[in-house]
C-alpha cells in the first residue's frame, strides 16, 4: 500500500514562500493498492486538485477512472477542492463518495453538491458527466467495493459530525484521526463553581475517559496513523479548547499508548511557517518523547510505502 | 357522524405529519433560544435547559441512540450524550426544535395547556427520581428516572398541539365526569396518549425502560422484573404529581396528604412493597416542591 499526502494544511489553503516545504493545500490523502488496482482518496481539500491532474495525466491512459472518496467531515477545508477534481467532468468516471450523515435534513449529496451551484461556481452538480454515488456512513464497519480492504469508521469529537477511518489491507493498518479533539469533561469539577453539579461532574469525567479509551483502541497497533495535531499544548490550553483539534503533545502520547508504529502529525495550523514546523520537529523528535514510535510532520508530496 | 375507524386514521395521519418535525415546548422555547444563542453557554446550562424539555431530551436521546452510533448499551443520560455529541451539535438540535416551539407561543389556549403539561412532566420527573433514590436505586442511575418521568406523557404533545380545542374539552369532560384522561382521549380520538407515545417511541427508535414507561405507565407490564419496577416507580410518581397538583400549589397538611395518597391502590402496593411509611412521601413532597420551583424560575414561567 502506498500513501501519498496531497494536502496537509488545516483550515484554509496558505500558499506562499513560507509554506513551500510542508505545503499549503488543505487535506487530501491518497491510498494506492496497485496489486488489486484500487485507489482510496481521503478528503477533498484543495490538495485534491493536484491529485486529479495527476490522475488525468497518468491513470486515464490505462482506462476510465473508477475510484472512492472518503470524506471525514464536511467543513469547507475538507471539501473545497471537489469542484476542481478534474475526473468528475469525464463521462466514464465512476466515483463513490462516502461520508458522515448530517443531523440536519440535508443529504451528503446536497452538502457536497451545493458547492456546485451558480452562486458559488459556474458548473452545477447536475451538469457533471461522471457517475457519482453518495454513501452516507454510520459508525462501524463500512461496506466498500470489495472485501480486499476492510474499513471501519469511528465518530470523533469535532463541532460537526466527523469520522475517523481505519483501513486494513492484508496485515497493514492505516488510520486517519482528523479533525478531532480529545473528549473532555465539559462540566465543571470545581465544587466552588456556581454551576457545579456532582453527578454531572462525575459522569462527565467517566464519559470523556471512556470515549478517549475507545479512540485509542481504534488506533491500536496501527502501522500508520495520520492525526490532527494543529496546536501545541500551550496554544490549546490558552485559547483553542472546544475548537475540535488535538495538541501535538496529546496526539503523540495517546498514539504511543495505542502502540502505533508511525505517526504523521497533520492538519497544520495555517499560521505555521516551514521554519516553525522545523522547530517543532526538532522539539518533538527525541526518543524520550516518542519511544519506539516514529513521528513526523506530514509534508505535501510525501509518500510512504507500507 | 363519520366512521370511527376513518376518524382515527385521520387523526393518526395528522399526528404522523406532526411527528416528522416535532417542535420543543412553547413553555421552554424562549429559554432554549437564549441559552443556545449565547456563545458562552456552559455545558451545565445546556444540560439543564435540555433536561427541562421532554421533546428536546427525546431528540437528544434519539440522536445518540440512532443507528449512526455503535453503542454497546443505550445512552439514557444527557450528560453522557452532551460529551459524546458536543455542545455545537446539541445547540443546533435544540435551536431548530425551539424555533418551531417559539412559533406556537402565539396561540394562548395551546400555551396555557402546554404550561400545565410541562409542569406535570417536570414534577413527575422530580418525583420519579426522588422515589428511585428512596427505594435503593444508586444515585448515578436516578437521572434515568428523571428522564423517564419527563418523557412519560410525551404522547400528549401531538394531541395538545394538533387539536388544542378538542384536548381542552377532554380535560374538562374528564374532570367533570371523573374519568381518567386516557379513557377520555380514547373516546374522542380513538387512541390514548400511551398509544401515541408508542408511535413516537417507534419513530425515535427509543428502547429500554424509558420506552416502556411511555407506552405502559397506565397499564403496568404484568411481569416481576426490573422493567416492571422501573415503570412502577414512574407510574407512582405520575399519580403523586397529579395528587399534589404538580407538587407546587397545594400545600397539604400531613394528615390530609396521607389520607389522599392512601386512596390510590398503586401507591398502597408500592409503599408496602418497599416498606415505606406514607410520611416519607410527605417529606419527599417538600423536597420536590423546591426542585420544581427552581425549574420554573430557571425557565422563568410566571407563577400563577
Amino acid at each position: 500500500m502506498k500513501i501519498k499526502f496531497w494536502g496537509v494544511r488545516g483550515s484554509i489553503p496558505c500558499p506562499g514562500p513560507d509554506t513551500v516545504k510542508y505545503g499549503g493545500n488543505t487535506p487530501c490523502i491518497e491510498l494506492r493498492f496497485n496489486d488489486i488496482n484500487r485507489q482510496i482518496i481521503i478528503d477533498a481539500g484543495s490538495g485534491i486538485r493536484e491529485l486529479g491532474n495527476h490522475m488525468m495525466a497518468n491513470d486515464l491512459s490505462k482506462g476510465p477512472i473508477d475510484t472512492e472518496l472518503f470524506l471525514t467531515h464536511t467543513h469547507s477545508d475538507h471539501i473545497m477542492g471537489f469542484p476542481f477534481f478534474s475526473p468528475i467532468y469525464l463521462k466514464d468516471t465512476k466515483l463513490k463518495i462516502y461520508g458522515p450523515v448530517s443531523f440536519e435534513d440535508d443529504t451528503l449529496k446536497d452538502i457536497i453538491g451545493n458547492q456546485m451551484s451558480y452562486r458559488y461556481f459556474p458548473v452545477r452538480q447536475i451538469e457533471l458527466a461522471s457517475k457519482i454515488d453518495y454513501i452516507e456512513l454510520k459508525e462501524g464497519p463500512v461496506t466498500t467495493k470489495d472485501d480486499n480492504i476492510s474499513v471501519t469508521a469511528k465518530f470523533l469529537n469535532h463541532p460537526v459530525l466527523c469520522l475517523g477511518y481505519r483501513f486494513k489491507y492484508q496485515d497493514k493498518v492505516v488510520c486517519t484521526l482528523y479533525d478531532s479533539e480529545p473528549f473532555q469533561n465539559i462540566f465543571t469539577i470545581d465544587p466552588q463553581d456556581p454551576s457545579y453539579d456532582e453527578t454531572m461532574a462525575h459522569e462527565g469525567e467517566e464519559t470523556a475517559q471512556m470515549q478517549n479509551e475507545l479512540l485509542e483502541n481504534f488506533l491500536k497497533n496501527a502501522d500508520l496513523v495520520i492525526r490532527d495535531a494543529q496546536y501545541t499544548q500551550e496554544e490549546y490550553q490558552a485559547s483553542k479548547k472546544g475548537w475540535g483539534h488535538t495538541s501535538m503533545e496529546y496526539a503523540i502520547e495517546s498514539s504511543k499508548k495505542a502502540g502505533v508504529k508511525q505517526l504523521a502529525l497533520f492538519h497544520h495550523e495555517p499560521l505555521y511557517s516551514d521554519k516553525k514546523l522545523d522547530e517543532l520537529t526538532e522539539k518533538f523528535y527525541s526518543h524520550n518523547t516518542t519511544g519506539n514510535m516514529e513521528i513526523f510532520f506530514a509534508k505535501e508530496g510525501m509518500e510512504i510505502i507500507l | 357522524m363519520g366512521n370511527p375507524q376513518n376518524k382515527k386514521e385521520k387523526y393518526i395521519h395528522i399526528i404522523q405529519e406532526y411527528l416528522i418535525k416535532m417542535p420543543s415546548l412553547s413553555t421552554t422555547a424562549t429559554k432554549v433560544l437564549s441559552v443556545c444563542n449565547s456563545p458562552n453557554t456552559s455545558a451545565y446550562d445546556l444540560n439543564k435547559v435540555v433536561s427541562l424539555d421532554p421533546v428536546l431530551t427525546g431528540n437528544v436521546l434519539k440522536l445518540i441512540n440512532s443507528a449512526y452510533y455503535f453503542l454497546r448499551n443505550p445512552v439514557t443520560s444527557l450528560t453522557q450524550a452532551i460529551i459524546m455529541l458536543g455542545l455545537n451539535t446539541i445547540k443546533n438540535l435544540a435551536l431548530s426544535s425551539a424555533i418551531l416551539g417559539a412559533i406556537t407561543q402565539k396561540k394562548s389556549l395551546q400555551k396555557n395547556t402546554m404550561d400545565i403539561f410541562w409542569t406535570h412532566c417536570i414534577s413527575t420527573g422530580v418525583w420519579a427520581k426522588a422515589l428511585a433514590l428512596e427505594t435503593g436505586i444508586i444515585k448515578s442511575e436516578c437521572e434515568e428516572y428523571f428522564v423517564a418521568g419527563l418523557l412519560h406523557d410525551i404522547g400528549k404533545i401531538p394531541l395538545i398541539h394538533c387539536f388544542p380545542a378538542d384536548y381542552m374539552e377532554i380535560v374538562v369532560t374528564a374532570t367533570e365526569k371523573n374519568l381518567s384522561l386516557h379513557t377520555a382521549e380514547k373516546a374522542v380520538f380513538g387512541m390514548n396518549h400511551e398509544e401515541i407515545g408508542k408511535l413516537i417511541v417507534q419513530k425515535w427508535k427509543l428502547e429500554g425502560a424509558i420506552s416502556q414507561v411511555i407506552c405502559t405507565h397506565h397499564h403496568l407490564p404484568q411481569t416481576d422484573d426490573e422493567t416492571h419496577n422501573f415503570v412502577e416507580r414512574v407510574a407512582v410518581a405520575d399519580i403523586l404529581s397529579k395528587i399534589t397538583i404538580n407538587g407546587v400549589e397545594k400545600k397539604f397538611p400531613e394528615d390530609i396528604f396521607v389520607e389522599t395518597i392512601l386512596q390510590d391502590s398503586l401507591i398502597r402496593t408500592f409503599l408496602k412493597k418497599h416498606n415505606l411509611a406514607p410520611a416519607t412521601l410527605k417529606n419527599l413532597q417538600e423536597k420536590s416542591r423546591t426542585e420544581i420551583e427552581n425549574a420554573k424560575l430557571f425557565i422563568q414561567i410566571a407563577k400563577g
